[in-house]
């Protein structure tokens, strides 16, 4: 194949982006965060008697007079690009501006205001602004560059390789570097055990490179998330106070490019649920009214005849059943209502977070309590009372 | 949550893809040639992704009063948000010093990660 036809190929094609668009709206809000927080900086170091120290001699810093309306400019910037607002405009320049402040002097930088910088420069080239948005909703912008994608993705492990890598020198492995950054209570704690520094200084630099890797696998991308979001919260909850708002900004930002490595595109599935249950009948009812394409196909567990798939594994009365289409794959619980979720719109999506390792034991464990009382809630609701009592034991 | 990667359906090739190859290399590029070269450097360095990455001590400020007795400098008194990556060069700060300590004849310079200790005077003027 030729050269110029490759290029085309790879960087021609699309994928969903819905990701792209919860990524847009969320890193918005954390750019606002950051706006506030590079306030308080920007006043400490532009303040009478204290010293500048430059970093590249072009880049001239506000004055302290001028601050206010440079933070009001970012955070409306950010506001916009949140919104899906002029995005075109308000990405290029919020991203500048957060780039331009790294620069003005040593004392503004921040690995996190880097990564804001960059990842929003980046959601403007994938597109984001076709994406449900302020400016309206473009019913054929269902898609966006695989290639920019991509780059958000990579971008996330290149930041835990080098993170890792980075790390690996005596004054961190030895625990002292973490020590300087914990929280007062937890050096206290810590400080009568020196080797449990040791061992989370290790773990931190395998963890970071595990994570740069493992998102990548279809087999660990799951748990991956999971074990990084307890990752980031871990630290912003250990580290000093000092540095809580920058690593909340890190940690959200992070999580939400972590959206990037799943499939959004909604798969036509088939679901068995218990439609002799009012309020079942009205949620898989609520789904279908919300899908936008006809992807769900939703039957009655007492419609036997109509049955496509082999259920005799599952007790249909215990949960609803999804089968994938084309995987043949099914799912129960929380993980079934979660897959159910893709075909509806994109500001559902976040409910998928239900089916995460972690997250799923208490989204399954709160199906399984709803799920026993299906019958008493229905009829609270005034619904339809269940014509069969509950079954108990599995399906002979 | 799925976890099976994308496979949406694909359009036609899309005119500006050379732009395209060529803003992602030249992205990449960099992401990994930036970050490669920090790794030489002391750490924390900038643009590095070296979060938390390793131990850098300021250097330590010393001013030296005409009896010879010596006061500590607190440089948190003349920098807002001091960090462990900035780099104060002491042609710049040493004039500062001098002219809050009007008591100093020379400052005095221990640079950490060396040892090394430099005494600047300080100007009469």
């Amino acid at each position: 194949m030729q050269l110029g036809m490759r290029v085309a190929e790879l960087f021609g094609r699309r994928v969903d982006g819905r990701a792209i668009a919860w990524a847009r709206a969320l890193i918005g809000v954390d750019c606002v965060l950051r706006g506030f927080e590079a306030w308080g900086i920007l006043e400490r170091v532009l303040a009478p008697g204290h010293l500048r120290l430059s970093y590249v001699s072009w880049a001239i810093a506000p004055s302290l007079d001028a601050l206010p309306l440079y933070i009001a400019v970012w955070i409306g910037l950010a506001l916009a690009f949140a919104g899906g607002w002029l995005t075109l405009v308000s990405g290029p320049v919020l991203s500048a501006l957060m780039g331009y402040t790294l620069l003005v002097d040593q004392q503004t930088y921040s690995n996190h205001l880097y990564l804001l910088s960059l990842v929003v420069a980046l959601l403007t080239v994938a597109e984001s602004h076709r994406r449900p948005s302020l400016e309206g909703a473009d019913p054929d912008a269902t898609t966006v560059p695989a290639w920019s994608v991509m780059l958000l993705k990579l971008q996330v492990s290149i930041v835990y390789i080098f993170g890792a890598v980075s790390k690996i020198n005596f004054a961190f492995l030895s625990g002292a570097v973490l020590y300087l950054n914990l929280r007062p209570s937890l050096k206290g704690m810590v400080g009568h055990f020196p080797p449990v520094l040791l061992v989370m200084a290790a773990a931190s630099i395998l963890l970071e490179l595990w994570l740069a890797a493992a998102l990548w696998s279809p087999r660990w991308r799951t748990r991956a998330v999971s074990i990084g979001i307890a990752f980031h919260v871990g630290i912003v909850l250990s580290l000093r106070t000092s540095e809580s708002v920058q690593l909340i900004v890190f940690t959200t930002l992070m999580s939400t490019l972590y959206l990037q490595f799943f499939s959004h595109t909604p798969r036509h599935v088939t679901v068995y649920y218990d439609d002799s249950c009012g309020v079942c009948a009205r949620v898989i009812g609520w789904f279908l009214a919300r899908q936008r394409q006809p992807w769900i196909a939703a039957i009655g567990s007492t419609s036997g005849a109509a049955f496509q798939h082999d259920t005799s594994k599952f007790d249909l009365q215990q949960s609803i059943l999804l089968v994938d289409y084309e995987s043949g794959e099914y799912a129960t619980g929380s993980r079934a209502f979660a897959a159910l979720v893709k075909a509806l719109p994109v500001v559902y999506q976040p409910l998928r977070i239900a089916a995460l390792p972690g997250f799923v034991l208490v989204s399954d464990a709160v199906y399984g309590l709803i799920a026993k009382r299906r019958h008493e809630i229905s009829s609270r609701l005034g619904l339809d009372r269940c014509a069969v009592a509950p079954s108990i034991g599995q399906r002979s | 949550m799925d976890t099976r990667d994308d496979a949406a359906p694909r359009r036609r090739p899309h005119p500006r893809a050379w732009w395209a190859a060529g803003l992602f290399a030249a992205f990449v590029s960099a992401q990994l040639a930036i970050p490669t070269l920090m790794l030489a450097g002391p750490r924390p360095s900038r643009f590095g992704w070296q979060m938390y990455a390793g131990f850098r001590a300021l250097d330590v400020y010393t001013a030296v009063r005409h009896d010879g007795s010596t006061a500590p400098i607190d440089l948190r008194a003349f920098f807002g948000n001091l960090r462990a990556d900035a780099y104060i060069a002491p042609a710049m700060f040493v004039p500062h010093v001098c002219g809050r300590h009007s008591d100093a004849r020379a400052v005095r310079v221990r640079h950490v990660m060396s040892g090394d200790t430099e005494e600047y005077t300080c100007s009469s003027e």
